[in-house]
């Protein structure tokens, strides 16, 4: 049987589904800690860019955001795998939901190399003009994860 | 002239016709909404974690807010341009009458009424506890609309459930 089906059909999948109140509350859960989760990200991505933040250290900025940034993305996952598993099949060959993912992965990859060196970063170092480009293309990508969320209902 | 008659005159209008007839722009605009949302959303609440001490407590209010306070204002006029566009041609069919967005609008029309207060009150003479403890009143402000802004993006996403 094809995993898709099997979370489809399995007691939380079922459950989120068949319930009218289950899945628009887990889906304002999703919402917010995704802003929270950005926000963050996005903040530390402009902390890198030279744009703002400047007044405090890169290791504090990327400490503060490791420290935060945990609850929001674990309860973040933990609805969308619920609200994905509602739909498994569908959401799984919709093209703005693939997009979505693959630009969630790259984020996420960038900020744990980048979060994780920085905090370790001496207080004068120095961002180069290559991470610079990448946080400023890691903006676009969390902006672009929540223009395609949007564009899943429409796919 | 009723509610419902106005609400149908600007779904009829040629103006919102225009927006809902290529299939890709009301999504489109709907996608820059949510972009301004997290702006909005972010930058006042950090500015609020800010207020009630949780976040950057070296760093004095005001300066926090001389930051936050542009790019809030310009993520705000973002959001009102792309709700209306998206408000108006579907007005009638979707908006009126539906309760989210109701209560989404009067939650928004608190926040705003609360910042409001705060810089008419405790924000004029911020420079006296900037450095210190925040005053309860401008801690009160800042769990409000904290709460009030979540509400929004709350009701927000319940217009398409309920």
């Amino acid at each position: 049987m094809n995993l898709w089906q099997w979370l489809y059909d399995s007691t939380l999948g079922t459950g989120v589904r068949d319930s009218t109140w289950i899945f628009p509350f887990l889906e304002v859960i999703h919402i917010y800690s995704l802003i929270i989760v950005i926000g963050l990200v996005g903040a530390f991505d402009l902390r890198l860019m030279g744009r703002a933040l400047q007044h405090m250290k890169l290791s504090v900025v990327a400490s503060f955001v490791l420290r935060w940034i945990l609850f929001p993305v674990g309860i973040n996952m933990v609805t969308g795998t619920l609200l994905f598993m509602s739909k498994a099949p569908e959401y799984s060959v919709n093209r703005a939901f693939q997009v979505k993912i693959a630009l969630i992965v790259a984020g996420v990859i960038f900020h744990i190399i980048i979060l994780r060196r920085s905090s370790k970063a001496s207080d004068n170092v120095n961002v180069g003009w290559a991470v610079k480009l990448l946080a400023g293309l890691s903006l676009a990508v969390w902006a672009g994860v929540i223009a395609v969320s949007r564009w899943i209902a429409y796919a | 002239m009723d509610v419902t008659s106005i609400c149908l005159a600007f779904e009829n209008a040629a103006f919102s016709k225009a927006i809902i007839g290529p299939t890709w722009l009301w999504p489109s605009i709907e996608s820059i909404h949510m972009i301004a949302m997290a702006t909005l959303v972010a930058s006042i609440s950090t500015f609020d974690l800010r207020l009630l001490g949780v976040a950057m407590r070296d760093v004095p209010v005001s300066k926090v807010g001389d930051r936050l306070i542009p790019a809030t204002w310009a993520a705000f006029g973002v959001m009102i341009v792309t709700g209306v566009l998206l408000f108006l041609p579907l007005a009638n069919r979707k908006y009126c009458s539906n309760t989210s967005f109701r209560i989404k609008l009067v939650l928004m029309a608190l926040a705003g009424i609360n910042m409001t207060v705060f810089h008419l009150t405790s924000y004029i003479h911020v420079s006296e506890w900037e450095r210190g403890k925040t005053p309860l009143a401008a801690k009160i402000v800042g769990t409000l609309s904290v709460l009030l802004w979540a509400g929004v993006v709350i009701a927000g996403r319940l217009i398409g459930f309920v």
